[in-house]
């Protein structure tokens, strides 16, 4: 599979803050990619860059086989995360600008715009001014903006925060379907969205590429859940615990009855046999089971990465 | 329920409502007051032509109505707001012709409170009727952009756009309306106490010779020369400033003059934030994925001097009417015109390099306020120049970082001044647009 975005050790500095260093990355064709990261990591900043906002002090990027993104205007959306729609002109004639200035008629921009607004299920705010919109009404414009014209490449900053259950949902589903012929990179503080959604990930710290993989490799290798029993185990049952066939660890969360299991199954097959041995012991301990849920992978890693990333601040 | 109820009120909405409001005030009180005066001076067996009636009754009911539509823009309301708006307007500028056309007993005259009663209601009609127009139209009523099945141009279409945008902000109200104010009011006051101190000189001559007489001869020369002394421009033999204030009408050149330095001004209020305003919400970042930053720029730069043009044409509309009206025994009407087209295209060339000055500080510095703070520091620079200029003669030298000048020679009586000041334009406009582009092509957005 192809690059859409080659990245190749690309650095840039804000008044002595490094926000990105010498960050290289390749994002393939026809995937959703993710970039996850604490606050401050650099993942506006990369975005910015990759859209043309920002020149690097440093380094060179390649947008859909392009160095200069002349040659690709129109095929590239964003979903900025602070940019402001005109509060003076209504909201459609805006969007059917966007769509006019990239060489569309008026007439084909039109029906696009009609064809995005009904996507997110703003057909009935039409003609509304963008001030007179609530948070989520602009996020979903926003996104509209975003999904305008059909681009090759769609980059999404935070694309579902404020979006009530059901318009989350429906932006979710339509970004998986994006894929069939848009690359999409999303960024999101939100694990289970980014697990649900992409197929890899990068993780961006302090200006720095981190770990970085395929999300099914990274879910086997994070495999881990929560267990809350309605009291705590005793020392025999916990060893009981320990000895099932892949399980790693159990350690002790901070309320009582709480427990981290991580687990060392090779494969989806090891890891079911894994958790079926665990059921029928909890049965047979007869140990009353409150709550037992998979732990997000994504979100181990994310927290296990900010954690040795500020343990090497201190240092 | 229509779009205006679901949209917020545009900055160019509310400026003609608070200006509604404050004209309509003003009209009302002013004719209540003329209304007793009047009642007082007919108790002597003095009588009123209709001409001033029907005026002052004119005045009233656009006044009345001029509230009405502050209250209805407020609300957006189609028929309170805008139609009022419209209708009050047009009664407005009724009663201003009937004034001419009906007999009248004092014999009137054109004066400084007609210009502020001219200018208002041909703005609100404008901006009502066209500017505004979508704001009661159908909810998103396709086709309120251009374009059909037609592929335009990005530059074409940032023009557009970016022109309606600014129209419809309180900044273009305002600089219309009171910019356009301002140049007339000052070019009149200082017209009219020479026209006073000349009519008690020459008014007894006049009255027995007719317009035609050497009085009235003698009444222009002072007027004329007077303006050239205090202007400070003439000298026995600078062929210049009589030429364009003896030899051409001396009243629409003083015009000229005082807008051809107050323009950059105007210009700089309207296209400092051309870019700046978008860059610093943002929403620049929605078309810079889709079009190029150069096509950005230029259709910025169009957008701003089309909004300048708009208003050098309504300022000098306004200056040949007014002077028609004022001074019909004076200037033929036709050298009024001629003199009047060209000065506007002498305005509109001059106002060029300050268009791409504005628009390049708007698209090199990314807050409104810094662009237009420092267009304006750079434009008070040449009169901070001329006052320390006094101690040290040298420093003149920087009065060159603009072409303040050329307006002023472009309408020298000999080419070779002309030519050179269209030089001097185009100079100053390829450095200022060329420039501002290569930083805007490769700044950090």
């Amino acid at each position: 599979m192809a690059d859409c975005i080659s990245i190749q050790a690309i650095s840039k500095t804000f008044s002595q803050v490094k926000a990105l260093n010498d960050v290289s990355l390749n994002i393939p064709e026809h995937c959703i990619y993710g970039i996850i990261g604490p606050n401050g990591a650099g993942k506006t900043t990369l975005f910015s860059i990759i859209a043309g906002f920002l020149k690097p002090d440093s380094g060179t990027v390649r947008v859909l086989g392009h160095d200069s993104l002349d040659s690709i205007r129109g095929q590239m959306s964003i979903l900025p995360q602070d940019a402001r729609f005109q509060a003076s002109v209504s909201v459609v004639d805006q969007l059917v600008f966007f769509l006019q200035v990239s060489g569309w008629t008026h007439n084909d921009a039109w029906n696009e715009v009609e064809r995005v607004l009904d996507l997110v299920d703003f057909s009935e705010l039409l003609g509304r001014n963008s001030a007179t919109l609530s948070h989520g009404q602009y996020k979903r414009l926003c996104l509209a903006q975003a999904f305008l014209g059909k681009p090759k490449l769609v980059i999404l900053d935070e694309p579902c925060t404020g979006l009530d259950l059901a318009s989350a949902k429906t932006i979710r589903s339509y970004i998986r379907k994006l894929k069939a012929d848009t690359s999409v990179i999303i960024s999101s503080h939100d694990m289970d969205e980014m697990q649900d959604l992409c197929d890899e990930v990068t993780m961006l710290s302090a200006g720095k590429i981190g770990s970085s993989g395929k999300v099914l490799d990274i879910s086997r290798a994070q495999r881990s859940m929560t267990l809350v029993l309605t009291r705590a185990l005793e020392t025999s049952e916990r060893a009981q615990l320990n000895a099932v066939l892949g399980i790693k660890s159990v350690q002790d969360q901070e309320s009582l009855g709480s427990y981290a299991l991580s687990f060392d199954a090779e494969d989806d097959e090891h890891y079911n046999q894994a958790k079926q041995a665990l059921m029928t012991l909890l049965i047979k301990l007869n140990l009353s089971v409150r709550s037992m849920a998979e732990d997000n992978a994504l979100e181990a890693l994310y927290l296990s990465s900010t954690e040795a990333s500020k343990a090497a601040k201190k240092l | 329920m229509s779009t205006a109820s679901l949209s917020i009120r545009p900055g160019g909405i509310k400026a003609i409502s608070i200006m509604s409001f404050i004209v309509g005030g003003l009209q009302v009180f002013g004719s209540l007051i003329w209304f007793s005066c009047l009642s007082i001076v007919t108790a002597d067996g003095t009588t009123y032509g209709p001409g001033e009636l029907v005026n002052s009754i004119a005045s009233l009911v656009s006044g009345v109505l001029y509230l009405i539509s502050a209250s209805g823009l407020v609300k957006l309301h189609k028929i309170s707001g805008r139609v009022i708006g419209i209708v009050a307007a047009l009664i407005a500028l009724l009663g201003i012709v009937l004034r001419f056309v009906l007999p009248s007993t004092v014999g009137y005259q054109i004066s400084l409170g007609d210009i502020s009663t001219m200018l208002f209601p041909l703005c609100n009609i404008v901006f009502l009727s066209f500017v505004f127009a979508d704001l009661w139209s159908a909810s998103g009523k396709k086709g309120s952009l251009q374009g059909g099945d037609k592929v335009l141009s990005a530059w074409h279409l940032i023009s557009s756009f970016s022109f309606k945008q600014r129209m419809r902000s309180a900044a273009t109200f305002l600089t219309y309306t009171l910019g356009a104010f301002v140049v007339l009011s000052v070019a009149n006051l200082i017209y009219v106490p020479l026209e006073w101190i000349a009519k008690s000189e020459f008014g007894a001559m006049i009255a027995a010779q007719g317009t035609q007489g050497q009085g009235n001869t003698l009444f222009l020369q002072f007027i004329q020369g007077t303006i050239a002394e205090l202007l400070g421009v003439t000298t026995p033999d600078n062929n210049f400033a009589r030429f364009i204030l003896l030899d051409r009408p001396g009243f629409a050149s003083l015009s000229f003059l005082v807008f051809s330095s107050l323009l950059p001004f105007l210009t700089m209020l309207i296209g400092a934030s051309a870019i700046s305003s978008d860059n610093q919400n943002k929403g620049l970042r929605f078309v810079l994925l889709r079009t190029s930053r150069r096509d950005i720029f230029n259709g910025k730069l169009a957008a701003v001097a089309l909004i300048n043009t708009m208003l050098t044409l309504l300022v000098f509309v306004l200056t040949f009417v007014f002077t028609a009206l004022k001074y019909p025994e004076v200037y033929q009407v036709g050298e009024l015109l001629l003199w009047t087209l060209r000065g506007f295209v002498a305005m509109v060339l001059a106002s060029l390099p300050f268009c791409v000055l504005a628009v390049a500080l708007s698209a090199v510095i990314n807050s409104v306020a810094g662009s237009l703070l420092t267009g304006l520091g750079i434009l008070l620079v040449p009169g901070i120049t001329l006052l320390a200029s006094s101690a040290l003669k040298e420093i003149r030298v920087i009065e060159f970082l603009l072409p303040q000048k050329a307006a002023f020679y472009l309408l020298h009586p000999e080419p070779a001044y002309v030519l050179v000041a269209l030089a001097s334009v185009a100079a100053y406009s390829l450095v200022f647009y060329f420039g501002g582009l290569k930083i805007f092509e490769r700044r950090n957005l």
